[in-house]
């Protein structure tokens, strides 16, 4: 019995008989068209070629699980690579022509695939945080019917439900935190256990906040390196999020950059008379918000001048410079604040 | 990223590695980064496949590669060599360098499928465990790689990259 073998090469599809080449398929010689074959094949696809060259013969051996699917097929050894572009008559370049037209698509598809599931990750992280408070505001205000003097004794909503989950009653709850439970009013056992069970929704809740925010920062940086590094990951997270992708953020100007994530800000003062708003995202930056206040502006509009550019060098270049941006950044804002103090010394209010 | 410093094949001739000698081969390169070292080494060699997983790297390996005709961009994940198999030439060396917790199992993939004469995997212990000592984490792989090859050397990468060793592997490299 005659032992075949397929192997895919990225010129073409060669079929082996008792390790001869007995049949080959080439695949059209243009990068392009070698380019979709090679994505086909990264995508678990069986290729027109390979399908061909299966239909008809039997029992051949392949190595990758996609050609599994082809009836003819079965797993085994195949000679690896054993042809040479010249011996078709083809110029070997096309093979680094070939791949770096793959890997441009590749990278495309993944940096926006990136940003969109940045973008859902941080909304759920805002739905998440929205919904925890809601609910610790709810069992701080019922279990303090209970319990006030234990209520007050805990500053941290979680820490709090925590202790309501793990106890049976508020007395347990006050020999844990070595505290008299002071006045407050019977508790019924099913009100008891339906405080317990919205406590440990709580937990619940701030527990799977963790992974989730750390699966935001670590695409962030791996994404935004330079906003990342410029900002903090956390906010770089937040401005792709409000510019919809970091594409989209890296075509956005300056002044934009300021803005985004003062939408609901801009929004009530439209409609609402409240004062306009001044920062967006950025203004969490310790940078910004630790400032003095009448230099946050001047330092908003300092860093989203520097994020933009860090931004198109994510989204472009992937060029390492937030050295730079960060050096530059921090000499004007030395420089406003320098002119600040002038400013206050000569008698203005500061 | 650690650009500035030395890389782990310089590091690992200077603490007295035997050598890697790239001329005339073909080399398959896993976490290639930007592709700094990658692009050195295919002024020496034959051909060198880059492959990295990182998008972000990835454009700076892309714009490497179009400067330089040996080197070939993947971009993708060393997990599946499935997806890149059909670039990779007839193999003479495989260079990995990937800091990830399965990173032993991803190098002898490779090498199961491309069948290099000879292997260097980088072995950062922090990747694998951060709880066992350094030197238990490289007994661990020494060993599994010789489970599948034979290992020529292993050795310590410091002072220039700390918990770290090079683990150089002949492989039979003979075809089925
Ligand atoms: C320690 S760095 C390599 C540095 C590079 N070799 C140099 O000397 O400049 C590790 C690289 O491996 C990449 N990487 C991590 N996991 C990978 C995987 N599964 N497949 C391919 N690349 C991976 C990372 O994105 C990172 O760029």
């Amino acid at each position: 019995m005659v032992s075949r073998a397929l192997a895919t090469q990225w010129f073409g599809v060669f079929l082996y008989e008792d390790d001869d080449l007995v049949d080959r398929e080439l695949f059209p010689a243009r990068a392009e068209a070698i380019a979709r074959r090679l994505e086909a094949v990264a995508t678990g696809q069986l290729l027109d070629e390979e399908r061909q060259m299966l239909d008809g013969v039997e029992d051949v051996r392949v190595a990758d699980e996609r050609l599994l699917t082809h009836a003819a097929t079965m797993e085994g050894p195949v000679p690896r690579a054993r042809q040479r572009p010249a011996d078709h008559d083809l110029d070997p370049a096309l093979r680094q022509e070939a791949a770096i037209d793959r890997a441009e698509a590749a990278i495309e598809a993944q940096l926006s695939a990136e940003g969109r599931h940045l973008v859902q990750a941080v909304a759920y992280l805002d739905e998440t945080h929205e919904i925890e408070n809601r609910m610790i505001e709810r069992l701080t205000s019922w279990f303090r019917l209970h319990a006030p003097a234990l209520v007050d004794e805990v500053d941290d909503g979680v820490e709090l439900a925590r202790l309501v989950a793990r106890h049976d009653d508020r007395e347990a709850i006050a020999r844990a935190l070595d505290v008299d439970p002071g006045m407050g009013s019977a508790l019924d056992p099913n009100e008891m256990r339906a405080l317990e069970g919205l406590a440990a929704s709580i937990v619940q809740q701030a527990q799977a906040r963790e992974p989730l925010e750390r699966f935001v920062t670590e695409l962030a940086r791996e994404m935004a390196p330079n906003i990342a590094q410029l900002t903090t990951p956390a906010i770089a997270a937040r401005l792709i999020q409000h510019a919809g992708g970091l594409e989209e953020l890296a075509k956005q100007p300056a002044s934009t950059i300021q803005m985004l994530g003062a939408e609901r800000a801009v929004f009530q003062h439209l409609t609402e008379d409240a004062p306009p708003p001044k920062h967006g995202v950025i203004f969490r930056h310790p940078m910004i918000h630790e400032a003095h206040p009448d230099d946050r502006g001047s330092i908003a509009r300092a860093m989203a001048a520097k994020v933009a550019i860090a931004a198109r060098a994510d989204a472009l270049t992937g060029n390492d410079i937030a050295g730079e941006l960060e050096a530059d950044l921090q000499a004007r804002v030395d420089e406003i604040q320098r002119v600040g103090r002038r400013r206050a010394m000569r008698g203005s209010d500061r | 990223m650690s650009r500035a410093t030395v890389g782990k094949l310089a590091a690992y001739e200077d603490a007295g590695g035997e050598g890697f000698t790239p001329e005339g081969e073909a080399v398959v390169y896993l976490g290639a980064a930007g592709g700094e070292r990658a692009a050195a080494i295919a002024r020496q060699a034959t051909s060198v496949l880059a492959v990295e997983k990182s998008p972000v790297a990835g454009l700076r390996l892309v714009e490497r590669a179009k400067a330089q005709a040996d080197l070939v961009p993947v971009v993708g994940d060393a997990r599946q060599p499935e997806a890149y198999g059909p670039l990779v030439p007839e193999l003479g060396l495989l260079v990995q360098d990937v800091a990830q917790p399965d990173q032993v199992e991803i190098f002898l993939d490779n090498a199961d499928r491309f069948q290099p004469e000879r292997g260097y995997l980088a072995v950062k212990a922090r990747s694998i465990a951060v709880d066992r000592p350094p030197e238990q984490v490289f007994d661990r792989a020494r060993e599994r790689v010789a489970e599948e090859a034979a290992v020529r050397e292993i050795v310590s990468l410091d002072p220039h990259h700390e918990d770290h060793v090079m683990i150089v592997a002949d492989f039979d490299g003979a075809s089925p």
